[in-house]
């Protein structure tokens, strides 16, 4: 069956008015339109590749391609985003909240699909839009401070990113990623700040731990799973290309340090939403420290156990108002959450026969020395970080609902399929070696105790003066190599 | 080419605007003036090529003296976000100054108490 790929941006838009319609059945418009949303994406994963203009005058339109690496994509994304809605549905939000997540979801489609570098600008700024007034949903006031900065932090890395294209323009005549010839490095610089600020690396996106710790269960979800996944994917559509070649190194380094650093910060910290954010900047490092199919993996993989692990630990912590992790250890959580969360756990950690596994080893297999050895000690500290989650009790509900839970399955279900399909071509020897790293890492969770870091470079004037030091170490770079 | 380089000169001064400036409201201006750096860029940019306006009539030399098209068509797009982004942040720093009686950063940051 022939499917049109315009089907993912105009559907979700079209359920968006009919929410504005609709107010009182906002929830049901919502469920049925991300159900209609997989539906698409499971026809055009089973077709072929797609590469079209999106119109044909005397100037060629927007370039759109599908391929498989943006099926996976466009899969991860709808997957994550019905199971988040399925899950709003226990809790009382009103009709804004759908209003917003589906013209989120639409530009997040849109931004998979696109090689048209100023097309690619417009979605992701509607993204944000519609991410900042999710982020300030229930207007506390530490929920509009961190829409704030990040709506500052974003739009000047936005603009940098346009100052960046408009180079590349001036130099090819073009906006079409796939006919770039001449590519400057300060423009590759330019562009890369753009995107890292998106795409949630330690030093470059500071607004993430306070967003993604702040917002509703649900947003921090959407934010955590599909919205630092925008600007990863488009760099590494860029690095594919043979004119960014060199900066393949320098984004490497800079994402096995983000790996590194954002690992210490997550051990060290007590909040449970901010350690999962703190992760979060650690295993974007490992998506962006190469540009093959494991990367692409783990970007799909980390969008299924981190929003997993969002809606599980962030229901926990809305039932029991307990925000430390010590605090929600001492509470009983129910069995099936229970389980959900240490699957996602185990997912996160590598576990062998679950998905964190197969990506993480592909993506060793082919990391240089250093890498290999930088991954490893994020890895170990990953392991040391999320063991704290394993020793929740449980208690057993005598009335259980299945619907509460089939945002959670739907999840479970893919973190396993993905894990064991792809434990098949895993050698012996792989399977020994991620024990070994996650005995390490127990180790290293039983011998040191968090200390608390200075969080000085988190506020925002800092923040803002990171993004000048990576444009000199960036320039620098390109001129040393 | 004059156009070229004040642009980017306009694009960085708003760009320390927004790292130095203490209270929110003139950081956002200072994004407004990033933003206007940026569009004279593509503008001039367009400009390069030729001073007509690029519109087919029958005239002999329209092909070599006209203004290059897409960059200015493109950037419309990004005046009408840069406008949407103000006044979305103004909303929000009015909330929140209700709720917080100041607009320097430095003192909100201290006072929010994330945990």
């Amino acid at each position: 069956m022939k499917i049109d790929p315009n089907f993912l941006i105009i559907f979700p838009l079209l359920f968006s008015i009919l929410v504005l319609i609709f107010r009182k059945h906002s929830k049901q418009i919502g469920v049925s339109s991300s159900i209609i949303n997989l539906s698409i994406v499971g026809l055009l994963y089973l077709s072929e590749t797609h590469d079209f203009y999106v119109s044909n005058w005397a100037l060629k339109g927007v370039h759109l391609i599908i391929n498989s690496n943006s099926k996976l994509m466009l899969l991860m994304v709808s997957v994550v985003f019905l199971s988040v809605i399925v899950n709003s549905l226990k809790k009382n939000y009103n009709y804004n909240f759908y209003f917003f997540s589906l013209v989120f979801l639409a530009s997040v489609n849109a931004s998979m699909i696109s090689y048209d570098l100023f097309n690619i600008y417009v979605v992701i700024e509607l993204a944000s839009l519609s991410a900042y007034l999710l982020i300030g949903y229930k207007q506390k006031k530490v929920q509009l401070w961190a829409s704030l900065k990040y709506l500052v932090l974003s739009s000047v890395a936005l603009n940098f990113y346009l100052l960046g294209i408009g180079i590349l323009y001036a130099y090819n005549r073009t906006f079409d990623i796939s006919n770039l010839r001449i590519v400057p490095e300060i423009s590759i610089v330019f562009i890369l700040l753009g995107l890292f600020a998106k795409s949630g690396i330690f030093f470059m996106s500071m607004w993430l731990p306070l967003a993604h710790s702040q917002a509703e269960t649900e947003v921090s979800a959407l934010l955590s799973g599909i919205f630092v996944k925008i600007g990863a994917f488009q760099i590494i559509k860029l690095l594919s290309l043979n004119s960014f070649a060199t900066a393949r190194p320098f984004v490497s380094f800079v994402a096995i340090v983000s790996s590194i650093v954002g690992v210490i910060y997550a051990f060290n910290e007590k909040n449970s939403k901010k350690i999962l954010a703190y992760s979060t900047l650690s295993q974007m490092g490992f998506v962006l420290s190469g540009i093959s199919f494991a990367n692409i993996l783990h970007m799909f993989n980390h969008g299924i156990f981190k929003s997993l692990l969002f809606l599980t630990v962030g229901d926990s912590v809305e039932d029991y108002s307990k925000k430390t992790i010590q605090e929600l250890k001492e509470q009983k959580i129910p069995l099936l959450r229970n389980i959900a969360l240490k699957i996602a756990v185990f997912g996160i950690i590598g576990m062998p026969f679950l998905s964190g596994f197969v990506s993480k080893t592909m993506i060793e297999h082919e990391a240089t020395i250093m890498a290999k050895i930088g991954l490893s000690i994020a890895a170990i500290g990953t392991t040391a970080t999320f063991w704290k989650f394993t020793n929740f009790r449980s208690i057993k509900v005598a009335s259980m609902k299945v619907h509460e839970y089939l945002g959670y399955l739907i999840l479970t279900f893919f973190i396993i399929s993905v894990g064991i399909s792809g434990s098949s071509k895993m050698e012996f020897k792989d399977i020994l070696k991620s024990v070994a790293l996650i005995l390490a890492g127990i180790v290293v969770y039983k011998i040191f105790r968090p200390v608390k870091f200075s969080k000085s470079f988190e506020k925002l004037d800092n923040a803002l003066l990171l993004y000048i030091v990576f444009c000199v170490i960036g320039l620098s770079f390109f001129f040393i190599f | 080419m004059v156009i070229l380089v004040c642009s980017i000169i306009v694009f960085f001064i708003g760009f320390l605007g927004t790292v130095f400036k203490k209270s929110l409201i003139l950081k956002m201006l200072s994004l407004g003036v990033m933003n206007t750096g940026v569009i004279t860029f593509f503008v001039s940019l367009s400009y390069r090529s030729g001073k007509m306006a690029p519109i087919i009539d029958n005239s002999s030399n329209f092909v070599e003296n006209i203004a290059d098209p897409v960059p200015q068509a493109v950037i419309i797009t990004s005046i009408v976000i840069g406008f949407a982004i103000l006044t979305f942040s103004l909303v929000y720093i009015m909330l929140l100054t209700v709720k917080q009686n100041t607009m320097d950063v430095k003192k909100i940051e201290e006072e929010i108490d994330e945990d």
